[in-house]
């Protein structure tokens, strides 16, 4: 019934299972950001920041690149439909099933 | 195109609940979730495909194994465990899937049946779909979260 990678999902939730994490993930929608820009708003010191995005580079989540003396970290937005995907395609399964159930019961079909 | 009745919500991080009031006693939809003969009528996929029943055991933890097998020959197989059965309210049972290419975790399937005046409102809560770990350490929807990204993403 739905076709997904168990493990890359796992990994998905639990980059996003953090707060921190989640709050890098919705700062990285605007664009590319360095780990220094990251951290500031965020009040988290650079290792803790570049801890954070080891998990979610891992995930696959976001992808970083070293330019110079900085690390550009960018979020890779197709990871997120895979999530999505999967939610959804159970939902759809149900939703069919359950119509086709009531349909049958009524006579319908 | 058959008409969509269903309610579909996401109450907690982990879970799926799907509400539809159908026109029929609440013995009459227990049976259809319980008796193979009847299952076959409405889980069977459409257009020439075929479930294919190797084991439906229903009583308290009997098991079952059965695969949808579409025409195109995709194979979705279900297996699972009867945990509650308490006709005609509630059905819960194990559930896992797999598509030959991948396997999910074990999840878990309440179905709870309460009579209305028109027949009976059926409520399916599927839940426990990420690994314990993972479950535990959420603090909110990561549904919610998803979709409000995509929302970001996409404006």
């Amino acid at each position: 019934m739905v076709n997904y990678q168990d493990e890359e999902l796992d990994r998905i939730f639990g980059a996003l299972a953090d707060p921190s994490r989640r709050n890098l993930v919705l700062s990285l929608r605007s664009g590319e950001a360095t780990v220094e820009q990251l951290g500031r708003p965020l009040g988290i010191s650079t290792p803790g920041v570049m801890k954070h995005l080891a998990v979610l580079e891992k995930s696959g989540l976001i992808t970083t690149e070293k330019r110079g003396r900085q690390r550009f970290c960018r979020l890779e937005a197709d990871r997120l439909d895979s999530a999505e995907r999967w939610m959804s395609e159970v939902r759809v399964f149900w939703t069919d099933r359950l119509n086709r159930l009531a349909n049958h019961l009524e006579g319908l079909e | 195109m058959t008409e969509n009745r269903v309610m579909c919500e996401s109450p907690s991080d982990s879970a799926l609940k799907a509400q539809i009031e159908i026109k029929a006693a609440p013995e009459k939809v227990f049976a259809a979730w319980t008796a193979v003969a009847e299952l076959d009528k409405w889980f069977a996929p459409r257009n020439g495909g075929f479930l294919q029943v190797d084991e439906f055991d229903c009583v308290l933890g009997g098991k079952f194994d059965y695969t949808m097998v579409f025409s195109d020959g995709d194979r979705y197989r279900h297996v699972g465990t009867f945990e509650e059965i308490n006709p005609p309210h509630r059905l819960v049972f194990t559930w896992k899937w797999d598509d030959s290419k991948t396997v999910s975790n074990d999840t878990l399937v309440t179905i709870d049946l309460e009579p209305t005046e028109a027949g009976t409102l059926l409520t399916l809560t599927h839940e426990r779909f990420l690994t314990t770990a993972d479950r535990d350490q959420h603090q909110e929807g990561w549904g919610s979260l998803i979709l409000r990204l995509d929302v970001l993403l996409a404006g």
